[in-house]
């Protein structure tokens, strides 16, 4: 397992090809130090990712925005520990999952606060949309707090598009599958709301809407 | 209180044939030195429905998840829990639901109090089979510390093998907050009420589910649990 030290200041970490290059990773956060990592994911290949974020230094703040888009026979696993040690300490995790075909995502999740991390802030929150009846998901958002000056909180959802919002665009004269598309994309691409730096946002953006266009035309020709 | 440590190991098992109805509530206040490890277990067929509300207090070590099974088409399950963790408790509840027919519906609302150094955990498990067509399932716990030297944890487990569904899980974990505090003082009540008043709301989306005697009875053990609770 990897470990970097993050002195304070700022870090992006961008790891937009898990299939090439899964990481182990372990984060440690000094006093007032700053991390965000982005993870994408799209494709056949079966994957475990593993990231740690630990904010030891008081006021130190990590982010971690994923995106899995997962197809074939696919099995892929993100496993993510949020821990807090420090004071003022702030996390979160931001997770979208496209599943299509035979494909698995799990997304296995922990926020641990400690005795002495008071005034903490941590989320978590997981949306999947599973594409087709094989698909499958799976969501494990843990949290352990161990004191009560903290807000801390998570949420899961799995589901469909939104029929309604389908009809919609429809109605304001977009195709069936033109109306999918972006709705797919927005629901991906959601994901990376909170990332500040443009630049990386602009090319994530275009890696998503690139792999589902890809998906969404393997399918059409089934 | 017991001699010596003791242990409790009940087994409820509830059948909903179709289009009947079962609720089944209960109320346990144990010792401080007895293990409370209890299953529980129901299942639905067609159009039924079964709801379990279940208020954990007392004893030194409960392990509590109340199971639904919904076996065919439209059955519906509900979870409604309490959990309070004292000195030396672990309150270790929670619910488990599995979908096995379409158009199957769960509702799970767990809700936690720790104090005084205790802890308490929501341990859960919503499954969804492949052809569980149109299941709606919402979990929600919400956790309450009372002081910075207890725990509350949270370990769902969300498994969806089937696309055509709308799961949500949530959970929260708070304090009482200094504001809601601030402001029942300055209406006039002193803190040790203030912050029973604020308990009660918290607890009030179970207590409402109950019957009248046993409201009554919530109510008097949650004041004799928080007794002594504000240093």
């Amino acid at each position: 397992m990897n470990t970097v030290h993050i002195p304070s200041g700022m870090q992006v970490l961008v790891f937009d090809d898990l299939s090439h290059q899964s990481p182990e990773l372990t984060l440690r956060l000094d006093v007032g130090a700053h991390a965000v990592v982005i993870l994408l994911h799209v494709g056949e290949a079966s994957v475990i990712t593993n990231i740690n974020l630990v904010m030891e230094g008081d006021y130190s703040q990590a982010q971690l925005y994923a995106v899995y888009v997962t197809h074939g026979k696919g099995n892929a696993q993100l496993m993510v520990n949020q821990h807090h040690l420090g004071r003022s300490t702030k996390s979160s995790v931001v997770m979208r999952v496209l599943s299509a075909d035979n494909s698995h995502c799990m997304y296995k999740g922990m926020i641990r606060i400690d005795e002495h991390a008071r005034g903490s802030n941590a989320h978590q929150e997981h949306k999947a949309l599973l594409l087709s009846p094989q698909a499958r998901a799976v969501a494990e958002p843990m949290l352990e707090v161990l004191t009560n000056d903290v807000q801390c909180g998570h949420g899961s959802a799995v589901g469909i598009l939104d029929q309604e919002q389908l009809f919609y665009m429809q109605a304001r004269g977009l195709t069936l599958e033109h109306a999918r598309k972006l709705l797919l994309e927005y629901f991906c691409v959601q994901a990376f709301d909170g990332i500040s730096d443009p630049a990386i946002k602009k090319q994530m953006y275009a890696k998503i809407s690139e792999h589902i266009h890809n998906l969404l035309s393997e399918k059409s020709k089934v | 209180m017991y001699r010596t440590n003791s242990l409790h190991c009940a087994v409820v098992e509830l059948v909903a044939l179709p289009d009947s109805r079962v609720r089944y509530t209960t109320i346990q206040n144990w010792s401080n030195n007895v293990y409370n490890l209890v299953t529980k277990r129901a299942v639905a067929y067609k159009n039924a429905s079964v709801e379990w509300i279940d208020g954990n207090f007392g004893s030194k070590v409960t392990m509590k998840y109340p199971c639904i099974i919904l076996k065919e088409t439209g059955a519906r399950g509900q979870v409604i829990s309490i959990a309070v963790a004292g000195k030396g408790q672990h309150q270790d509840a929670g619910a488990k639901i599995i979908h096995l027919a379409p158009n199957t519906t769960s509702n799970v609302v767990a809700k936690s109090i720790s104090q005084k150094g205790g802890r308490s955990s929501y341990r859960g498990l919503l499954k969804i089979i492949p052809g569980a067509v149109g299941a709606k399932a919402r979990v929600q716990c919400e956790a309450l510390l009372l002081d910075e030297q207890s725990r509350s944890d949270t370990y769902p487990t969300v498994d969806v093998r089937e696309s055509q569904v709308d799961v949500g899980h949530e959970a929260s974990v708070s304090k009482i907050s200094e504001e809601q505090l601030f402001y029942l003082q300055s209406r006039g009540l002193d803190e040790v009420k203030a912050r029973a008043l604020i308990v009660n709301g918290f607890i009030d989306a179970f207590v409402k589910e109950l019957p009248m005697e046993y409201a009554v009875e919530i109510n008097r053990l949650i004041a004799l649990e928080m007794e002594g609770s504000i240093g």
